[in-house]
């Protein structure tokens, strides 16, 4: 009967360790998982970056700024998530374009695949997330309340080798580039 | 368990024999069993489901199997109260009413969950699974999100299986019901597994479609279910335990009741109270029959089978028609 011949099949993969761990590497290596939009790829092959940047200070600073990491038009930016994003583009061999604009206009512009990456102090129970993807935090701080709210960083929805990229790179910074309490 | 119910378990006035009283009380424990677990699934897949709309079909339904062990606890202890002038004829129908609401709240859900994937296939909505890191090491979500799946499957189509032995012996068709979802349950974890699989290779619908399918199947069970739960209730001539046919007593005590000698021609109506039958034997006689010899055609019948202690002769003229 089917449901056996499961419970079976899982038995001998559970008791040949080796044979399972081919089997997941074997896909962990051919580029798993995949993005549906091939946002990581383009990024590779166009050698651009493009990040919209919503002023959100300390997270996002706009203007005059002490240590700028970028400029968009006559716009200097720096803060926490600029610096993370640029270290980001150094590691991908890509250059950072940025865009500034406010919430609702970098969603957008995720959205149609515009830009792809939103950077604005997001926090990780932000509204926008049925509209734009978003990392795991990557750290935490205490909002204008006093509740302790994770940080993230949009994407769009479902590119998942290049959030998955990003994410992997944001685990192996510092917790003192990240600001926040970690 | 009191030193009474351990020597004898009834449902309404009819004591258990061997077989039906293992089978309760194999039942029973595996219910009390079954809550631990489903409520231990339920916390694993809510914890790593993520934004799969798969998961969270698969995590609906795995808290509606809630539902049937607790419908069976509670008619079981309700069909085993004594008949008494209220309740006549005992009280085996909560069984048919449990039965009944369960198979209702599937139908419900398993509607809701098909709408919900297709709304989010129709919206485009591409679902973001990214990395976790766990014990220093930073991996896939999707795979937790399978091993999760997986895990949690094993131990529901084992006691799936279990509960399907106990079902028959019991003529228990909340059991049978419940037996019959969790021993499907490869097919959602499955399914599960296989769309989590294709969203890895980018595919992003697979997701919702498979969705879809696994509401597709909450809903047609809550269909069937409601289906017979409903005609049984309706007093339909009694069925076997997974409703598929005509239970063969009916057969059985009509051609019982005609081989008596002093039984000219017989006929049998047989409907399903919960676990036990009423049953009314219509019997033309070949000739006087006092009350005496009436109540010895009545035992020899009832003795066929445990489910037929409720059963009434009714000597006619002329048996009716149907």
């Amino acid at each position: 009967m089917l449901p056996d011949r499961v419970l079976t099949t899982t038995f001998t993969l559970a008791r040949r360790p080796l044979l399972t761990a081919l089997l997941v590497g074997g896909l962990t290596a051919c580029e798993y998982p995949r993005d549906p939009d091939g946002t990581l790829e383009r990024v590779l092959t166009d050698k651009k970056l493009r990040v919209g940047v919503s002023p959100s200070e300390p997270w996002v600073e706009v203007g005059k700024v002490d240590h700028p990491v970028g400029r968009a038009s006559e716009h200097q930016i720096g803060g926490v998530e600029p610096r993370l994003v640029s270290g980001f583009a150094k590691h991908l061999g890509v250059e950072p374009v940025w865009e500034v604009d406010g919430e609702a206009g970098l969603v957008e512009k995720i959205e149609l695949g515009m830009l792809d990456l939103a950077i604005g102090g997001f926090t990780a129970d932000s509204q926008w997330t049925s509209k734009m993807g978003v990392t795991r935090a990557y750290t935490k701080a205490r909002d204008g309340h006093g509740k302790k709210k994770g940080h993230v960083i949009g994407a769009p929805l479902g590119e998942n080798a290049f959030i998955s990229e990003l994410e992997r790179y944001l685990d192996s910074r510092p917790a003192a580039e990240k600001g926040g309490e970690q | 368990m009191s030193a009474q119910e351990t020597q004898q378990v009834a449902f309404g006035a009819t004591r258990l024999a061997d077989e039906q009283l293992d089978a309760f009380r194999k039942a029973r424990r595996l219910q009390w069993i079954s809550l631990p677990v489903v409520a231990a699934t339920v916390v694993i897949i809510m914890l790593v489901m993520g934004s799969s709309q798969a998961m969270k079909a698969a995590w609906i339904e795995d808290l509606l199997s809630f539902l049937p062990p607790i419908a069976f606890l509670i008619a079981g202890r309700v069909a085993r109260r004594e008949p008494d002038h209220e309740h006549p004829w005992g009280l085996h129908r909560a069984v048919g009413i449990g039965h009944l609401a369960s198979a209702l709240a599937l139908l419900v859900l398993g509607a809701f969950v098909v709408y919900d994937a297709v709304m989010t296939l129709i919206s485009r909505e591409h679902p973001t699974i990214g990395t976790i890191q766990l014990f220093g090491y930073t991996f896939w979500q999707g795979w937790l999100m399978m091993a999760g799946l997986i895990v949690t499957a094993i131990p529901t189509m084992i006691l799936g299986h279990m509960k399907m032995k106990a079902a028959e012996p019991l003529h228990d068709k909340i059991l049978y019901a419940d037996a019959d979802m969790m021993r499907a349950d490869w097919t959602t974890a499955g399914g599960a597994v296989i769309g989590l699989a294709l969203i890895g290779f980018g595919l992003w619908w697979a997701d919702s479609v498979v969705a879809a399918f696994i509401g597709a199947s909450i809903l047609k069970d809550g269909v069937v279910n409601v289906r017979n739960a409903t005609r049984g209730l309706a007093d339909r001539t009694a069925r076997t335990f997974d409703d598929k046919e005509e239970h063969p007593l009916v057969r059985r005590v009509e051609e019982a009741a005609s081989a008596e000698p002093a039984v000219a021609s017989a006929m049998v109506r047989m409907r399903d109270l919960g676990h036990l039958f009423h049953t009314e034997v219509f019997i033309v006689p070949a000739l006087e029959l006092s009350p005496a010899a009436l109540e010895e055609i009545r035992k020899r019948l009832t003795s066929l089978d445990w489910k037929l202690e409720d059963m009434s002769i009714v000597p006619v003229t002329e048996l009716p028609d149907c």
